[in-house]
C-alpha cells in the first residue's frame, strides 16, 4: 500500500515537475523576446525548414483528408439529403478540424521530433552549456526563433491544408459522383461562414506554437546520451500530439 | 534564393490564397455596382448578413449590416445597380429552405417612380413552417375527431352493408355490360343514327346549309308579314273600339238604333197594324180585291 502511494506521488511530482519546468520555459521565452540579436536572423532557416520543407507532406495529407471527407459524407448522405451537402461537409470539416489538426499532427511528428532531437542532441553533447558559456542566451538562440516560426508557419501550412484538402474534395466529389462544381460551392456556401476559415487559422497558430515548445521542452531538458535523445524524441511527438487534441477542445469549446 | 525569399513566396501564396478563396466563396466581386435600400422589420428571426436578396427567385442583391431602431430592425440591402423597381415594392423575409436559410425577397408594387439609394421600404415575415403547424394544429383536432367519429361508425355492420352495397354494384355493373354486349348491335345502330342525326344538324347549322338558311329567310319574311298585319289589326281595332264608343254613346245612325227604342215601338205599331190588315184582308178580301172577268 505505501508502495503504491510512493508510485502515484512520485509520478504526480514528476508530472508538477513537468509543468514547473514548462512554465518556467515559457516564461524565459518571454524574457529573451527582448534580445532579438540572437534570434532574429534564425527565424527565415526555422520557417523555411518548418514551413517550406513540410509543404509537400501537409499537402499530400490534407488532399487526402479532403477525398476521404468527400467520399464518407457521400456515403452517409442518403435518401431525402442533397447531395451537394457534399460541398458542406467537406469544406466545413476541412476549415474547421481537418486542415488545422491534420496539419498540425503530420508537424508534431516532423517537426516537434526534429526539434527534440536537434536540442536533445545539443544539450546532451553539452553543446548548449557552451553557449550559456559564451553568454548567448540558448532560449533566445535555439527556442525563440522555432517557436515564432511555429506560430507564423503553421496557419501558413493550414492555409495550403484548407485549398488543396478542398479541391480534393471537390475533384472526388465531381468525378465520382453525380455532382457538378456548382453543386458542390452551393453546398459549400450554404453553411460557409468566414469565422469558420479564421478560427482554423487561430487555431493552427496555437497548435505550431505548442508543437514547437513541447519539442524544445523536451530537446532542452534532455538527459541519458543518445538513448535519452532517443526517448526525449518520442515523448516529445506524443505530448505534442495530446497537447494538440487537448487544445482543439478547449480552443472549440472557447472560440466556437 | 534566399530563406527569407524562399519563405516570403509560401507566405504570399498562402495569403493570397486565403484572400481569394474566402472572397470567393463570399461571392464577393471588386467590380460589383450597386445601391442601398434599407427595409424595416418587426424581425429578422434566422437572417444573417450577406443573405441573398431575391426577386422572383433570382438573385439581385445581399443583405447587409443590421440594427436595431426602436422596435424595428433595419436591414441595409445592397442592390445590384442593373435592377429597378418600384417605389412601394415590399421586402418579405423567406425561407429558401426547410435548414432555415433565409433570404429576403422583394415583392414589386406598381408605382411608376424606382426606389432611390437610401429609400426605406416595409418588410414582413413570411409564414414559416412553425406558424403552418401552429395554424394546422386545430385541423388535426378536427381531424382526430372526424376519425373517430369514422372509427365509431364504421363497425363491423357497417362494413358488412358497404360490402353488400358493393356487391351489388358489381353485379349491375356487370349486368350493364352484359346488355351492353348483348345489344350492341342495336347500341351501334342507335349510335351511328345519332352520329347521322348529329351530321345533318351540323350540315343545317352550317353557313352553308341552304336549307336551313331558306327556313331562316322564310321566317325573316314571315315575321315581317305577321309585324305588318298585327299593326293593320292594331288600326282596325282602334276603329272597331271608336265605332263601339259612339254606338253606346247613341251617336249616329246605328247608335241611335240601339240606343233609341222609338223605331221599335214604330216597328211594333206597324207590325200589329199589318196584322190586323192581313187579318183584315183574309176577312174581307173583296174589300181589298176585286176581279172583274172583262
Amino acid at each position: 500500500m505505501a508502495s503504491l502511494f510512493q508510485t502515484v506521488g512520485k509520478g504526480a511530482l514528476i508530472h508538477f515537475e513537468n509543468i514547473g519546468r514548462f512554465g518556467i520555459l515559457i516564461t524565459a521565452i518571454f524574457k529573451a523576446l527582448r534580445e532579438t540579436r540572437f534570434y532574429l536572423r534564425r527565424i527565415p532557416e526555422q520557417m523555411l525548414w518548418i514551413g517550406n520543407h513540410s509543404l509537400p507532406i501537409v499537402v499530400t495529407t490534407a488532399a487526402f483528408s479532403g477525398m476521404v471527407a468527400s467520399v464518407q459524407s457521400a456515403y452517409q448522405i442518403t435518401g431525402y439529403v442533397p447531395l451537394y451537402l457534399v460541398g458542406s461537409v467537406v469544406g466545413e470539416s476541412m476549415l474547421l478540424e481537418l486542415g488545422p489538426v491534420v496539419t498540425a499532427l503530420v508537424l508534431a511528428g516532423r517537426v516537434g521530433a526534429s526539434i527534440a532531437a536537434e536540442l536533445g542532441t545539443m544539450r546532451v553533447t553539452e553543446q548548449i552549456d557552451a553557449l550559456e558559456s559564451l553568454a548567448i542566451n540558448p532560449v533566445a538562440f535555439l527556442v525563440v526563433p522555432r517557436v515564432i516560426a511555429g506560430l507564423v508557419m503553421l496557419p501558413v501550412l493550414t492555409v495550403f491544408a484548407d485549398f488543396v484538402g478542398i479541391v480534393g474534395g471537390w475533384l472526388i466529389s465531381v468525378t465520382t459522383m453525380e455532382l457538378t462544381t456548382t453543386e458542390f460551392f452551393k453546398g459549400f456556401r450554404m453553411f460557409f461562414i468566414p469565422w469558420d476559415a479564421i478560427y482554423g487559422i487561430i487555431k493552427s497558430a496555437f497548435f505550431g506554437v505548442m508543437i514547437t515548445l513541447i519539442g524544445c521542452y523536451e530537446g532542452f531538458h534532455t538527459s541519458g546520451g543518445a538513448e535519452g535523445v532517443g526517448r526525449a524524441t518520442t515523448r516529445a511527438v506524443v505530448a505534442a500530439c495530446l497537447a494538440i487534441l487537448m487544445l482543439d477542445y478547449i480552443l472549440a469549446a472557447l472560440l466556437l | 534564393m534566399s530563406y527569407e525569399a524562399r519563405v516570403g513566396v509560401v507566405i504570399v501564396m498562402a495569403v493570397l490564397i486565403f484572400v481569394f478563396g474566402m472572397m470567393y466563396l463570399r461571392e464577393f466581386s471588386f467590380s460589383q455596382k450597386g445601391y442601398e435600400i434599407i427595409a424595416l422589420f418587426e424581425t429578422v428571426i434566422g437572417l444573417d448578413q450577406d443573405d441573398p436578396v431575391i426577386v422572383s427567385g433570382l438573385k439581385i442583391g445581399q443583405a447587409k449590416q443590421m440594427e436595431l431602431v426602436g422596435d424595428k430592425v433595419r436591414v441595409r440591402l445592397f442592390i445590384d445597380a442593373r435592377y429597378r423597381f418600384p417605389r412601394d415594392s415590399k421586402a418579405v423575409l423567406r425561407n429558401l429552405t426547410l435548414l432555415g436559410d433565409k433570404a429576403i425577397e422583394i415583392v414589386q408594387g406598381t408605382s411608376a417612380e424606382s426606389l432611390r439609394p437610401g429609400d426605406v421600404i416595409p418588410g414582413r415575415l413570411e409564414t414559416d413552417i412553425f406558424e403552418l403547424a401552429e395554424a394546422a394544429a386545430p385541423i388535426g383536432e378536427d381531424i382526430a375527431i372526424l376519425l373517430k367519429r369514422f372509427r365509431s361508425t364504421f363497425d363491423e355492420n357497417t362494413e358488412t352493408s358497404i360490402k353488400s352495397s358493393l356487391s351489388n354494384l358489381r353485379t349491375i355493373s356487370g349486368a350493364v355490360a352484359e346488355v351492353v354486349t348483348k345489344d350492341l348491335d342495336e347500341v351501334e345502330s342507335a349510335v351511328s343514327s345519332l352520329r347521322a342525326v348529329a351530321r345533318n344538324l351540323e350540315y343545317l347549322t352550317q353557313p352553308e346549309g341552304k336549307s336551313m338558311h331558306d327556313v331562316i329567310a322564310n321566317l325573316d319574311s314571315s315575321s315581317s308579314n305577321i309585324k305588318d298585319a298585327t299593326a293593320r289589326l292594331r288600326l282596325a281595332a282602334t276603329s272597331l273600339e271608336n265605332l263601339l264608343g259612339k254606338m253606346e254613346r247613341g251617336e249616329g245612325t246605328l247608335g241611335r238604333l240601339i240606343q233609341d227604342d222609338t223605331l221599335y215601338r214604330n216597328l211594333e205599331n206597324f207590325t200589329r197594324e199589318l196584322d190586323l190588315l192581313i187579318l183584315d184582308v183574309k176577312q174581307h178580301p173583296q174589300k181589298y180585291i176585286k176581279i172583274e172577268v172583262f
